[in-house]
């Protein structure tokens, strides 16, 4: 088990952290959280003990380590419109639709296998449009499953074209690769749309399905 | 007035909740496996080109196909017009060459063994009424499952060719995961020499040998085997793929997923889910025989299907003996 002792000692980044957790970060501190996360693997490091610790208080996956949400949480602030700050009662409401719409991010992945709007429109899981906005918990995710990243490739955000999968670790342990994992199930995606290309009647639609970032073949594999 | 008419809705409603289990077929479901049957024909046999959307997680890419049969063998071409340029080529596969998925739509379910009752025994059909789809009539049948292990469909199915022109995965809140439709369609268009190749260097030519042809009698898979499946769905055949892993794959006609087995890189990694889409994958690290294992089903079912398919493939050889490590 880790020590319950904090790398990161400097209060200007733990105070704003510990907001973040409890949904009351303004947007300026969730931007300062995840551009110190970035630059200082500490900051990270206790900011997904944080997310344990979190989880854990939920019931949720208690042990997973080493939980990466910068990424998938700056994904989903760069994909919000331009956020303008308002004083005083809208100020508050600002601070909330922040937090909520970032832990929207998280959750809303998980969203798509929980299935909650009746509405036959398309459904959307991107973690970058974070249309619904729930706050954290709120839903239970289906499989005590916590997103936990997106497709690290999501830098291309000029293309909005949804490539992003959506990892959720279920158990204990170590890391997970992102990279590795996400050109491997990219790759096993594109089998598997061959196979259903011809096991569905349908003909060649499901390779419709098969990400940008696979369908050429690629050097390193 | 009002309430016989209440009163036979209620009857028809009853019948229709009963008649699945009655070898009595309505009309309806006569002409709905006629439709699916056509389906599976005509998307394989018919000269077209066309346009079509793929919409997804408030994503939208358009594409453009091109089918046709010289010879006997099909061949087709799948190009993304909008995104990265993609292409993909497949050539080569004889139309009388039925895989299971097509034996299954088009009702030749005795292959399949005594077990098999039909698609009708997983999905019920509807049909919901005609529309247009790329300026054609075409016909709707809602596809819903009888049970929590697949999605539900709604197809639009042209009215003249059977072609499907329109298809929506929709989960069991009524919510759709993706959505193909064409926005154009051109009939036994006279296609160019230069229509068969690929436009793109960045292209992909696939694998048409993935299934056998024209079972008759159920496959087994060697090597792995599946000790549970939903209902329904059959061993569609298997294949080792250029990274090592062998692949097993399942289709219930209308449904397909694919099980990958290889050795993890990281035999601590946890269970991992992913989706895009519609399509999801359940990575699963295990041992058995003493040997590290990872096994990830990817495909357009419910996470818990996935899951429990996972959780299920076991090192299978015909010879006991061979089972010791």
């Amino acid at each position: 088990m880790v020590a319950m002792v904090d790398k990161v000692t400097d209060q200007a980044i733990l105070e704003p952290l510990s907001a973040l957790m409890d949904n009351e970060a303004s947007e300026l501190e969730l931007h300062r959280i995840l551009k110190q996360s970035e630059d200082d693997p500490a900051v990270k490091e206790t900011w997904s003990r944080y997310q344990m610790a979190a989880s854990a208080m939920r019931n949720e996956v208690p042990e997973v380590k080493s939980i990466d949400l910068s990424a998938s949480i700056s994904a989903a602030i760069e994909g919000e419109a331009t956020y303008k700050p308002k004083q005083g009662f809208l100020h508050s409401v600002g601070r909330f639709a922040i937090a909520a719409s970032v832990a929207g991010a998280v959750i809303v992945s998980v969203q798509t296998s929980n299935f909650s709007t009746t509405s036959p429109e398309v459904a959307s899981n991107s973690p970058a449009q974070p249309s619904i906005s729930l706050p954290a918990g709120y839903k239970a995710p289906e499989l005590s499953a916590r997103t936990v990243s997106v497709d690290p490739r999501a830098n291309a955000r000029s293309q909005r074209e949804t490539r992003n999968i959506l990892l959720v670790p279920y158990q204990k342990s170590a890391p997970v690769n992102d990279q590795k994992i996400h050109r491997q199930l990219n790759q096993y995606i594109l089998e598997h749309s061959e196979h259903a290309a011809l096991n569905s009647g349908r003909g060649m639609m499901p390779f419709a399905r098969v990400a940008p970032t696979v369908a050429a073949p690629t050097a390193d594999e | 007035m009002t309430l016989s008419f209440r009163a036979s809705c209620a009857a028809l409603a009853l019948f229709a909740f009963l008649a699945p289990r009655m070898a009595l077929a309505t009309e309806d479901e006569v002409q709905i496996r006629a439709l699916l049957k056509q389906m599976s024909e005509s998307v394989r046999s018919l000269d077209y080109r066309g346009l079509f959307t793929y919409e997804q997680g408030g994503s939208l890419s358009t594409l453009r196909v091109v089918h046709s049969v010289r010879d006997g063998v099909e061949f087709e071409r799948l190009q993304h017009l909008s995104g990265p340029e993609r292409e993909v080529l497949r050539q080569g596969q004889r139309v009388d060459c039925l895989n299971p998925g097509d034996q299954l739509l088009r009702g030749r379910f005795e292959v399949f063994g005594d077990q098999f009752e039909g698609l009708d025994a997983y999905y019920h059909f509807y049909i919901r009424g005609e529309e247009r789809v790329a300026g054609r009539d075409v016909i709707n049948i809602q596809v819903k499952p009888r049970d929590a292990f697949r999605y539900g469909y709604s197809l639009a199915i042209d009215k003249l060719t059977g072609l499907p022109l329109k298809s929506l995965l929709i989960d069991p809140k009524m919510r759709v995961l993706e959505r193909f439709q064409f926005v154009e369609l051109e009939l036994g268009p006279s296609i160019g020499e230069s229509e068969y190749h690929a436009v793109t260097p960045q292209h992909r030519v696939v694998d048409h040998e993935l299934s056998p042809c024209n079972l008759v009698r159920p496959d087994d898979s060697v090597g792995w085997r599946a000790r549970w499946l939903p209902k329904g769905f059959v061993f569609s055949g298997q294949h080792k793929t250029d990274a090592g892993q062998d692949m097993f794959m399942y289709t219930d006609g209308l449904t397909a997923f694919s099980v990958f087995v290889g050795v993890p890189h990281d035999s601590r990694q946890p269970d991992i889910k992913a989706q895009r889409g519609a399509t999801i994958a359940y990575m699963h690290n295990m041992v058995r025989n003493k040997l590290p294992y990872q096994v990830t089903v990817v495909g357009e079912v419910p996470p818990n299907t996935a899951q429990r398919v996972a959780y299920n493939m076991v090192p299978y050889q015909p010879s006991p003996s061979t089972l010791t490590p």
